[in-house]
């Protein structure tokens, strides 16, 4: 079943090089919440992560010869959405997101959302490398040598920037939630 | 406050996009000049088949003239270095030559000087 779904990949990659807009389009569908979710979480804005998602396909569709393979192209993904997102990051100056005003719906299924949204604040307020990195640890489940391939980082770099920047999530988090008890009571 | 990696998980857990996001891409790659939206080798190759007559035999022209230079020059170099290891070879025969010579002359004077015997101080005494 696996391998037939790669074999139905490496077809549909093979025929969107050879400018099928059909194939495109699939290849689009398959990786678009992927794309998107980086953009999202890094960007915390869901109007620019949408357009930098485009362009990350549009860009993908003048590369698409250059591709080699499925896994190729994930990877590929990955590293230009991140690069995107960081020049989008320097570009931009801040501006309030609908995110940053209300949460439209706390989805209790996936743990506490008050933490949730602390934690999604709090990560995209660090420094880009950082936020990358936790961004394809914990959203996408890479581990810590894709990571250093994907940031063109030493492997050694990652993993005591990962461990700083956790640890910096916790003082941050352990702050925040602080006051908002203080508040409370 | 102490969070573990699984409510970083769910925290940064994948999220849709609009439900319209593929049509959109694929919409504005509509909106792009056929010459902006690829460049693949097969199509930059196929280019050359549309340069005018003029220009494909100038290029061919110019190709063709700088093989003939590359196999000049490589001609050339491999003259020299035939020309060079000649010489070599010259100097060194003269070099044997000379060494000869000297050889001889060294022996012929050596022969033509009588030997000097040392004196027997006993028979002296």
């Amino acid at each position: 079943m696996e391998g037939d779904r790669d074999i139905q990949m490496v077809l549909t990659l093979r025929q969107a090089a050879q400018g099928s807009h059909e194939a495109f389009g699939d290849l689009v569908r398959q990786h678009q919440t992927m794309v998107f979710s980086i953009a999202y979480h890094f960007l915390r804005n869901r109007a620019q992560a949408e357009d930098v998602a485009q362009e990350v396909f549009l860009e993908l569709y003048k590369r698409l010869n250059q591709i080699e393979s499925p896994p190729h192209l994930t990877f590929w993904l990955r590293r230009v959405t991140v690069n995107r997102c960081i020049d989008q990051t320097r570009r931009r100056k801040p501006e309030l997101a609908l995110e940053d005003v209300a949460e439209p719906k706390a989805d209790s299924a996936h743990g506490d959302p008050l933490l949730s949204r602390h934690l999604q604040k709090s990560v995209a307020n660090l420094p880009e490398r950082r936020r990358a990195i936790i961004i394809l640890r914990y959203q996408e489940e890479m581990d810590l040598a894709e990571i250093a391939e994907v940031l063109e980082m030493p492997l050694n770099t990652v993993k005591s920037t990962l461990q700083r920047s956790l640890l910096e999530l916790r003082k941050k988090l352990t702050r925040k939630l602080g006051e908002v008890r203080y508040a409370i009571f | 406050m102490p969070f573990s990696e699984d409510d970083l998980r769910a925290a940064l857990r994948r999220k849709e996009p609009s439900a319209d996001f593929a049509a959109k891409v694929m919409a504005r790659l509509g909106e792009q000049p056929e010459g902006e939206r690829r460049a693949t080798p097969d199509r930059r190759a196929l280019a050359v088949l549309r340069w005018p007559i003029q220009v494909r035999w100038a290029m061919a022209g110019a190709l063709a003239a700088t093989l003939l230079l590359a196999a000049g020059l490589q001609q050339y170099q491999r003259r020299q270095e035939q020309v060079r290891a000649e010489r070599a070879r010259q100097q060194t025969i003269l070099a044997l030559q000379i060494a000869t010579q000297k050889i001889d002359h060294v022996f012929q004077r050596a022969s033509r000087t009588p030997v000097q015997m040392p004196v027997n101080t006993k028979e002296q005494l």
